[in-house]
Protein backbone atom coordinates (compact mmCIF):
# COMPACT_ATOMS: atom_id res chain seq x y z
CA UNK A 1 0.00 0.00 0.00
CA UNK A 2 1.77 3.71 -1.01
CA UNK A 3 0.89 6.75 1.12
CA UNK A 4 1.71 10.25 1.28
CA UNK A 5 3.79 10.68 4.69
CA UNK A 6 3.96 14.60 5.87
CA UNK A 7 6.70 14.91 8.56
CA UNK A 8 6.12 18.25 8.49
CA UNK A 9 8.80 20.88 10.03
CA UNK A 10 9.46 20.04 13.46
CA UNK A 11 10.13 16.00 13.07
CA UNK A 12 12.69 16.14 10.13
CA UNK A 13 14.43 19.04 11.19
CA UNK A 14 14.71 18.91 14.75
CA UNK A 15 13.65 15.42 15.77
CA UNK A 16 14.81 13.29 13.07
CA UNK A 17 15.02 9.93 15.18
CA UNK A 18 11.16 10.24 15.38
CA UNK A 19 11.17 9.96 11.37
CA UNK A 20 13.38 6.46 11.77
CA UNK A 21 11.02 4.96 14.18
CA UNK A 22 7.89 5.90 11.73
CA UNK A 23 9.82 4.80 8.58
CA UNK A 24 10.80 1.36 10.33
CA UNK A 25 7.33 1.21 11.77
CA UNK A 26 5.42 1.41 8.55
CA UNK A 27 7.86 -0.87 6.70
CA UNK A 28 7.10 -3.18 8.96
CA UNK A 29 3.53 -2.99 8.32
CA UNK A 30 3.81 -3.30 4.66
CA UNK A 31 3.40 0.31 3.95
CA UNK A 32 5.25 2.44 1.58
CA UNK A 33 6.22 5.58 1.49
CA UNK A 34 6.01 7.94 -1.59
CA UNK A 35 7.46 11.31 0.04
CA UNK A 36 6.51 14.38 -2.05
CA UNK A 37 7.63 18.04 -1.62
CA UNK A 38 5.35 19.41 0.52
CA UNK A 39 5.92 22.32 2.35
CA UNK A 40 4.91 23.76 5.93
CA UNK A 41 1.77 22.40 6.39
CA UNK A 42 1.60 25.70 7.97
CA UNK A 43 1.28 25.17 11.79
CA UNK A 44 -2.09 26.12 12.83
CA UNK A 45 -1.43 27.92 16.42
CA UNK A 46 1.15 29.59 15.20
CA UNK A 47 0.99 30.69 11.67
CA UNK A 48 -2.95 30.41 11.04
CA UNK A 49 -2.99 33.18 14.38
CA UNK A 50 -1.07 35.68 12.26
CA UNK A 51 -2.69 34.89 8.84
CA UNK A 52 -5.43 32.49 8.15
CA UNK A 53 -4.89 33.22 4.53
CA UNK A 54 -1.09 32.39 4.53
CA UNK A 55 -2.77 29.00 6.64
CA UNK A 56 -5.48 28.02 4.03
CA UNK A 57 -3.23 29.08 0.92
CA UNK A 58 -0.20 26.66 1.61
CA UNK A 59 -2.58 24.29 2.78
CA UNK A 60 -4.81 24.03 -0.20
CA UNK A 61 -1.20 23.95 -2.07
CA UNK A 62 -0.25 20.51 0.05
CA UNK A 63 -3.57 19.03 -0.50
CA UNK A 64 -3.33 19.84 -4.17
CA UNK A 65 -0.23 17.76 -4.33
CA UNK A 66 -1.76 14.74 -2.54
CA UNK A 67 -5.01 15.31 -5.04
CA UNK A 68 -2.52 14.98 -8.55
CA UNK A 69 -1.45 11.46 -6.73
CA UNK A 70 -3.98 10.45 -5.64
CA UNK A 71 -3.62 8.93 -2.28
CA UNK A 72 -3.79 9.29 0.78
CA UNK A 73 -1.91 11.86 3.38
CA UNK A 74 -0.50 9.97 6.63
CA UNK A 75 0.49 12.81 8.61
CA UNK A 76 3.01 12.44 11.63
CA UNK A 77 2.20 15.13 13.18
CA UNK A 78 -1.26 16.63 15.44
CA UNK A 79 -0.68 20.31 13.85
CA UNK A 80 -0.35 19.24 10.15
CA UNK A 81 -3.16 16.70 10.50
CA UNK A 82 -5.23 19.38 11.69
CA UNK A 83 -4.56 22.16 8.83
CA UNK A 84 -5.01 19.79 6.12
CA UNK A 85 -8.30 18.83 7.37
CA UNK A 86 -9.11 22.05 8.51
CA UNK A 87 -7.84 24.08 5.16
CA UNK A 88 -10.27 21.23 3.08
CA UNK A 89 -12.99 22.43 5.84
CA UNK A 90 -12.88 25.81 5.79
CA UNK A 91 -12.60 25.76 1.56
CA UNK A 92 -15.80 24.03 1.40
CA UNK A 93 -17.52 26.60 3.87
CA UNK A 94 -16.02 29.42 2.90
CA UNK A 95 -16.21 29.11 -1.43
CA UNK A 96 -15.89 32.97 -2.37
CA UNK A 97 -13.07 33.92 -0.19
CA UNK A 98 -10.99 31.25 -1.82
CA UNK A 99 -11.53 31.86 -5.16
CA UNK A 100 -8.91 34.60 -5.03
CA UNK A 101 -6.44 31.99 -3.33
CA UNK A 102 -7.46 29.27 -6.22
CA UNK A 103 -5.94 31.97 -8.92
CA UNK A 104 -2.66 32.80 -6.91
CA UNK A 105 -2.12 28.52 -6.85
CA UNK A 106 -3.07 28.09 -10.87
CA UNK A 107 -0.15 30.57 -11.41
CA UNK A 108 2.26 27.57 -10.64
CA UNK A 109 0.62 24.70 -11.62
CA UNK A 110 -1.69 24.18 -8.35
CA UNK A 111 -5.29 23.32 -9.26
CA UNK A 112 -7.19 22.50 -5.93
CA UNK A 113 -9.93 19.64 -6.09
CA UNK A 114 -11.19 19.06 -2.75
CA UNK A 115 -10.91 15.31 -3.03
CA UNK A 116 -7.02 15.21 -0.60
CA UNK A 117 -7.86 12.60 1.89
CA UNK A 118 -6.12 12.72 5.18
CA UNK A 119 -5.52 10.62 7.96
CA UNK A 120 -3.62 11.14 11.44
CA UNK A 121 -1.20 8.57 11.69
CA UNK A 122 -2.82 7.23 14.79
CA UNK A 123 -5.89 7.04 13.03
CA UNK A 124 -4.30 5.19 9.76
CA UNK A 125 -2.41 2.53 11.95
CA UNK A 126 -6.09 2.03 13.47
CA UNK A 127 -8.54 1.75 10.54
CA UNK A 128 -6.06 1.42 7.49
CA UNK A 129 -3.97 -1.02 8.84
CA UNK A 130 -5.83 -2.57 12.06
CA UNK A 131 -4.74 -3.56 15.61
CA UNK A 132 -4.61 -7.52 14.72
CA UNK A 133 -1.95 -6.91 11.77
CA UNK A 134 -0.04 -4.27 14.38
CA UNK A 135 -0.30 -7.75 17.42
CA UNK A 136 1.30 -10.12 14.23
CA UNK A 137 4.08 -7.91 14.07
CA UNK A 138 5.13 -7.49 17.62
CA UNK A 139 8.35 -10.15 18.61
CA UNK A 140 8.87 -8.35 22.05
CA UNK A 141 6.32 -7.60 23.65
CA UNK A 142 6.57 -4.91 26.17
CA UNK A 143 5.25 -6.83 29.10
CA UNK A 144 4.70 -4.76 32.50
CA UNK A 145 5.74 -1.22 30.96
CA UNK A 146 3.31 1.35 32.32
CA UNK A 147 2.31 4.16 30.00
CA UNK A 148 0.48 7.20 30.37
CA UNK A 149 -0.35 8.47 26.74
CA UNK A 150 -1.03 11.67 25.80
CA UNK A 151 -2.64 12.29 22.25
CA UNK A 152 -2.25 16.41 22.44
CA UNK A 153 -4.57 18.72 21.65
CA UNK A 154 -5.11 19.21 17.65
CA UNK A 155 -5.15 15.13 17.24
CA UNK A 156 -9.02 15.34 17.75
CA UNK A 157 -10.37 18.62 18.36
CA UNK A 158 -11.79 20.60 16.89
CA UNK A 159 -14.02 17.48 16.63
CA UNK A 160 -16.19 18.85 13.54
CA UNK A 161 -13.97 19.14 11.47
CA UNK A 162 -11.45 15.91 12.41
CA UNK A 163 -14.16 13.85 13.51
CA UNK A 164 -11.97 11.00 14.80
CA UNK A 165 -12.16 9.29 18.34
CA UNK A 166 -13.29 10.76 21.51
CA UNK A 167 -12.22 14.56 21.90
CA UNK A 168 -12.39 14.59 25.31
CA UNK A 169 -11.38 11.05 26.21
CA UNK A 170 -9.47 9.87 23.43
CA UNK A 171 -8.77 5.85 22.96
CA UNK A 172 -6.87 4.99 19.91
CA UNK A 173 -3.37 6.00 21.40
CA UNK A 174 -4.30 3.36 24.50
CA UNK A 175 -5.43 0.52 22.43
CA UNK A 176 -1.56 1.18 20.24
CA UNK A 177 -0.11 0.69 23.44
CA UNK A 178 -2.10 -2.38 24.52
CA UNK A 179 -1.13 -3.64 21.17
CA UNK A 180 2.28 -3.91 21.76
CA UNK A 181 1.87 -5.76 25.24
CA UNK A 182 2.39 -2.84 27.50
CA UNK A 183 -0.49 -1.23 30.28
CA UNK A 184 -1.66 2.20 29.39
CA UNK A 185 -2.61 4.12 33.10
CA UNK A 186 -5.80 6.42 33.25
CA UNK A 187 -4.48 9.67 34.52
CA UNK A 188 -5.68 12.92 35.83
CA UNK A 189 -5.00 15.10 33.70
CA UNK A 190 -5.17 12.90 30.44
CA UNK A 191 -6.46 15.40 28.24
CA UNK A 192 -4.15 18.70 29.54
CA UNK A 193 -2.34 20.33 27.34
CA UNK A 194 0.89 20.35 26.56
CA UNK A 195 1.30 24.32 26.75
CA UNK A 196 3.54 24.47 23.74
CA UNK A 197 1.43 27.61 22.39
CA UNK A 198 1.13 29.55 25.46
CA UNK A 199 4.53 28.91 25.76
CA UNK A 200 5.41 31.11 22.95
CA UNK A 201 3.98 34.28 25.05
CA UNK A 202 4.00 33.23 28.60
CA UNK A 203 7.05 30.35 30.06
CA UNK A 204 5.40 31.06 33.18
CA UNK A 205 1.98 29.41 32.56
CA UNK A 206 4.04 26.82 30.43
CA UNK A 207 5.93 25.63 33.42
CA UNK A 208 2.50 25.41 35.39
CA UNK A 209 0.42 23.37 32.95
CA UNK A 210 3.75 21.02 32.73
CA UNK A 211 3.90 20.50 36.35
CA UNK A 212 0.49 19.45 36.62
CA UNK A 213 0.53 16.97 33.87
CA UNK A 214 4.12 15.65 35.32
CA UNK A 215 2.40 15.62 38.45
CA UNK A 216 -0.59 13.80 37.45
CA UNK A 217 1.17 10.87 35.47
CA UNK A 218 3.98 10.55 38.44
CA UNK A 219 0.53 9.90 41.05
CA UNK A 220 -0.81 7.19 38.36
CA UNK A 221 2.47 4.87 38.39
CA UNK A 222 2.94 5.23 34.82
CA UNK A 223 6.95 4.88 34.17
CA UNK A 224 6.81 6.93 30.79
CA UNK A 225 4.61 8.94 28.93
CA UNK A 226 3.69 7.61 24.89
CA UNK A 227 2.26 10.83 22.89
CA UNK A 228 1.38 11.04 19.19
CA UNK A 229 2.63 14.75 18.35
CA UNK A 230 6.26 16.33 17.28
CA UNK A 231 4.99 19.53 19.46
CA UNK A 232 4.15 17.75 22.11
CA UNK A 233 7.61 15.59 22.37
CA UNK A 234 9.89 18.88 21.92
CA UNK A 235 7.49 20.21 25.04
CA UNK A 236 7.45 17.73 27.30
CA UNK A 237 11.05 15.96 26.56
CA UNK A 238 12.90 19.95 27.18
CA UNK A 239 10.42 21.34 29.68
CA UNK A 240 10.87 18.96 32.38
CA UNK A 241 14.66 20.18 33.34
CA UNK A 242 13.20 23.73 33.20
CA UNK A 243 10.05 22.53 35.59
CA UNK A 244 12.50 20.98 37.91
CA UNK A 245 14.76 24.08 38.13
CA UNK A 246 11.48 26.01 38.65
CA UNK A 247 9.49 23.98 41.29
CA UNK A 248 12.76 22.03 42.96
CA UNK A 249 10.69 18.68 41.71
CA UNK A 250 12.62 15.96 39.97
CA UNK A 251 10.59 14.92 37.30
CA UNK A 252 12.68 12.42 34.60
CA UNK A 253 9.83 10.86 33.18
CA UNK A 254 10.63 9.33 29.46
CA UNK A 255 8.89 10.98 26.37
CA UNK A 256 8.52 8.30 23.70
CA UNK A 257 6.38 9.05 20.13
CA UNK A 258 4.09 5.91 20.05
CA UNK A 259 6.16 4.84 17.08
CA UNK A 260 9.32 4.17 18.95
CA UNK A 261 8.02 1.78 21.81
CA UNK A 262 6.06 -0.22 18.28
CA UNK A 263 9.56 0.16 16.76
CA UNK A 264 10.94 -1.44 19.92
CA UNK A 265 8.17 -4.13 20.23
CA UNK A 266 8.88 -4.51 16.81
CA UNK A 267 12.31 -6.22 16.96
CA UNK A 268 14.20 -2.92 16.86
CA UNK A 269 17.17 -1.62 18.66
CA UNK A 270 17.36 1.70 20.92
CA UNK A 271 21.00 2.24 18.86
CA UNK A 272 18.92 1.74 15.70
CA UNK A 273 16.65 3.87 16.47
CA UNK A 274 18.74 7.00 18.22
CA UNK A 275 17.44 6.92 21.46
CA UNK A 276 20.30 8.46 22.67
CA UNK A 277 18.98 11.74 20.81
CA UNK A 278 16.33 11.95 23.84
CA UNK A 279 16.94 15.47 26.33
CA UNK A 280 15.46 12.67 29.12
CA UNK A 281 17.21 9.61 29.70
CA UNK A 282 15.65 6.87 28.77
CA UNK A 283 17.42 4.14 30.99
CA UNK A 284 15.27 3.86 33.33
CA UNK A 285 12.99 1.67 31.09
CA UNK A 286 15.82 1.05 28.20
CA UNK A 287 18.97 -0.08 30.05
CA UNK A 288 20.93 0.17 27.66
CA UNK A 289 20.04 3.44 25.72
CA UNK B 1 -14.12 56.33 27.46
CA UNK B 2 -11.46 53.29 27.12
CA UNK B 3 -14.26 50.73 27.37
CA UNK B 4 -16.48 52.76 24.11
CA UNK B 5 -18.43 50.17 21.99
CA UNK B 6 -16.51 50.52 18.28
CA UNK B 7 -19.43 48.97 16.11
CA UNK B 8 -17.40 48.67 13.30
CA UNK B 9 -15.52 46.20 15.17
CA UNK B 10 -18.64 44.26 16.49
CA UNK B 11 -19.76 43.84 13.20
CA UNK B 12 -16.61 42.67 11.76
CA UNK B 13 -16.59 40.12 14.19
CA UNK B 14 -20.27 39.54 14.13
CA UNK B 15 -20.42 38.88 10.45
CA UNK B 16 -17.20 36.73 9.63
CA UNK B 17 -18.95 33.51 9.07
CA UNK B 18 -17.70 31.06 11.44
CA UNK B 19 -17.65 33.84 14.49
CA UNK B 20 -21.59 34.47 13.91
CA UNK B 21 -21.96 31.21 16.57
CA UNK B 22 -20.84 33.93 19.36
CA UNK B 23 -24.05 35.09 19.31
CA UNK B 24 -25.33 32.09 20.79
CA UNK B 25 -23.40 32.98 23.92
CA UNK B 26 -25.36 33.00 26.92
CA UNK B 27 -22.04 33.78 29.22
CA UNK B 28 -22.43 30.54 30.97
CA UNK B 29 -18.78 30.29 31.79
CA UNK B 30 -18.58 26.42 30.78
CA UNK B 31 -15.10 27.80 28.82
CA UNK B 32 -13.82 29.12 31.79
CA UNK B 33 -14.22 25.83 34.06
CA UNK B 34 -12.77 23.60 30.80
CA UNK B 35 -9.35 26.15 30.27
CA UNK B 36 -5.92 25.32 31.44
CA UNK B 37 -4.87 28.33 31.19
CA UNK B 38 -7.68 30.16 32.94
CA UNK B 39 -7.26 27.70 35.90
CA UNK B 40 -3.60 28.04 36.39
CA UNK B 41 -3.64 31.80 36.41
CA UNK B 42 -6.70 32.00 38.95
CA UNK B 43 -9.34 33.38 36.10
CA UNK B 44 -6.74 36.06 35.26
CA UNK B 45 -7.15 34.59 31.94
CA UNK B 46 -10.62 34.21 30.98
CA UNK B 47 -11.98 33.18 27.59
CA UNK B 48 -15.72 34.15 28.71
CA UNK B 49 -14.63 37.70 29.06
CA UNK B 50 -12.86 37.60 26.10
CA UNK B 51 -16.27 37.09 23.81
CA UNK B 52 -18.60 39.34 25.45
CA UNK B 53 -15.55 41.85 25.25
CA UNK B 54 -16.04 40.84 21.30
CA UNK B 55 -19.82 40.58 21.35
CA UNK B 56 -20.24 44.19 23.16
CA UNK B 57 -17.25 45.71 20.45
CA UNK B 58 -15.02 46.29 23.45
CA UNK B 59 -12.18 46.87 21.03
CA UNK B 60 -9.83 48.68 23.29
CA UNK B 61 -10.03 45.77 26.32
CA UNK B 62 -9.22 43.49 23.62
CA UNK B 63 -6.02 45.34 21.81
CA UNK B 64 -5.28 47.93 23.96
CA UNK B 65 -5.60 46.52 28.04
CA UNK B 66 -5.25 43.34 26.62
CA UNK B 67 -7.60 42.42 29.62
CA UNK B 68 -8.15 39.50 29.77
CA UNK B 69 -4.87 38.91 26.84
CA UNK B 70 -6.41 36.47 23.78
CA UNK B 71 -2.68 35.28 23.30
CA UNK B 72 -2.59 33.60 26.18
CA UNK B 73 -4.87 31.06 25.00
CA UNK B 74 -2.90 27.67 24.85
CA UNK B 75 -5.08 26.83 21.60
CA UNK B 76 -6.42 23.11 23.12
CA UNK B 77 -9.58 23.81 21.65
CA UNK B 78 -11.43 22.15 24.84
CA UNK B 79 -13.78 25.15 25.16
CA UNK B 80 -14.99 24.62 21.49
CA UNK B 81 -15.92 20.91 22.63
CA UNK B 82 -17.32 21.78 25.99
CA UNK B 83 -19.68 25.04 25.36
CA UNK B 84 -23.39 23.96 25.35
CA UNK B 85 -24.32 26.23 22.44
CA UNK B 86 -21.38 25.34 20.14
CA UNK B 87 -19.41 28.67 19.99
CA UNK B 88 -16.10 28.15 17.97
CA UNK B 89 -14.48 29.94 20.62
CA UNK B 90 -10.74 28.97 19.44
CA UNK B 91 -11.76 30.45 15.94
CA UNK B 92 -13.02 33.74 16.80
CA UNK B 93 -9.59 34.24 18.83
CA UNK B 94 -8.02 33.28 15.92
CA UNK B 95 -10.00 35.70 13.42
CA UNK B 96 -8.99 38.19 16.53
CA UNK B 97 -5.33 37.46 16.64
CA UNK B 98 -5.07 38.38 12.63
CA UNK B 99 -6.43 41.83 13.80
CA UNK B 100 -3.86 42.04 15.65
CA UNK B 101 -1.37 40.80 13.05
CA UNK B 102 -2.88 43.46 10.64
CA UNK B 103 -2.52 46.54 13.17
CA UNK B 104 0.95 44.95 13.61
CA UNK B 105 0.82 44.35 17.65
CA UNK B 106 0.96 40.19 17.26
CA UNK B 107 3.26 39.18 19.50
CA UNK B 108 6.79 38.30 18.45
CA UNK B 109 6.75 34.68 19.60
CA UNK B 110 4.03 34.39 16.99
CA UNK B 111 5.38 36.60 13.91
CA UNK B 112 8.97 35.31 14.18
CA UNK B 113 7.46 32.00 13.18
CA UNK B 114 5.42 33.66 10.20
CA UNK B 115 8.94 35.69 8.80
CA UNK B 116 10.75 32.26 8.79
CA UNK B 117 8.16 30.68 6.72
CA UNK B 118 8.43 33.61 4.56
CA UNK B 119 12.62 33.98 4.62
CA UNK B 120 13.35 30.63 4.63
CA UNK B 121 9.86 28.56 2.97
CA UNK B 122 9.61 26.50 6.96
CA UNK B 123 9.26 27.06 10.06
CA UNK B 124 12.23 25.08 11.60
CA UNK B 125 15.32 25.50 9.89
CA UNK B 126 17.96 22.10 10.08
CA UNK B 127 20.96 22.62 11.73
CA UNK B 128 24.06 21.00 10.99
CA UNK B 129 23.81 19.17 14.00
CA UNK B 130 20.59 17.29 12.66
CA UNK B 131 21.99 16.40 9.08
CA UNK B 132 24.40 14.62 10.65
CA UNK B 133 21.95 12.93 13.04
CA UNK B 134 19.88 12.57 9.85
CA UNK B 135 23.38 10.75 8.36
CA UNK B 136 23.58 8.45 11.53
CA UNK B 137 19.95 7.23 11.41
CA UNK B 138 20.54 6.69 7.71
CA UNK B 139 18.01 8.84 6.86
CA UNK B 140 17.39 10.72 3.35
CA UNK B 141 17.92 14.02 2.18
CA UNK B 142 14.40 15.89 3.45
CA UNK B 143 12.07 16.54 0.36
CA UNK B 144 11.06 19.97 0.17
CA UNK B 145 9.90 22.70 -2.32
CA UNK B 146 12.39 25.78 -2.71
CA UNK B 147 11.60 28.48 -0.47
CA UNK B 148 11.03 30.84 -3.55
CA UNK B 149 8.06 28.71 -4.44
CA UNK B 150 6.77 29.41 -0.75
CA UNK B 151 7.87 32.97 -0.86
CA UNK B 152 6.10 33.56 -4.15
CA UNK B 153 2.52 32.76 -2.41
CA UNK B 154 3.45 34.59 0.48
CA UNK B 155 3.88 37.67 -1.28
CA UNK B 156 0.73 36.93 -3.39
CA UNK B 157 -1.72 37.22 0.01
CA UNK B 158 0.63 40.06 1.28
CA UNK B 159 1.86 38.39 4.70
CA UNK B 160 5.75 39.95 3.58
CA UNK B 161 3.74 43.16 4.27
CA UNK B 162 2.49 41.80 7.73
CA UNK B 163 5.55 40.42 9.14
CA UNK B 164 8.92 41.98 7.81
CA UNK B 165 10.08 44.28 9.44
CA UNK B 166 12.00 45.96 6.16
CA UNK B 167 8.69 45.94 4.55
CA UNK B 168 7.14 47.85 7.96
CA UNK B 169 10.23 50.14 7.54
CA UNK B 170 10.77 48.91 11.02
CA UNK B 171 14.60 47.79 9.99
Amino acid sequence: MDVLPFFGCVIPNRLPFLEKSAKLVFKDLGINFIEVPFSCCPDPVGIAAVSEKAWVTLGARNLSIAEKENKKIVSFCNGCAETLIGVKHYIEHNKEEFEEIREILKKKGYNYKGTAEINHFVRYLIEGIGIEKIKKCVKNPLNGLKVATHTGCHYARPSDWIQWDDPLNPKCLDELVKAIGAEAINYTEKTLCCGAAVDRVNSKIALEIAKRKFQSITESGAQCIALNCPACFQQFDNIQKNVNKEFGTNFQIPIFYITELMAIAFGHSPEELGFKFHSTKLKSIFPDS
Amino acid sequence: MANRIDLEFRNSVLNKYISSTISYCYQCSSCVSACPVASITEGKYNPRKIIINALLGLKNKIFKERDPDVWLCTQCCTCDEICPQKVKLTEIFAFIKNQFTENFNAPEGYLGEARALYQFGKTVMLQPAIERRRTQLGLSTIIEPKPEEVKYFLEAIGLNKLVSKEERGEA
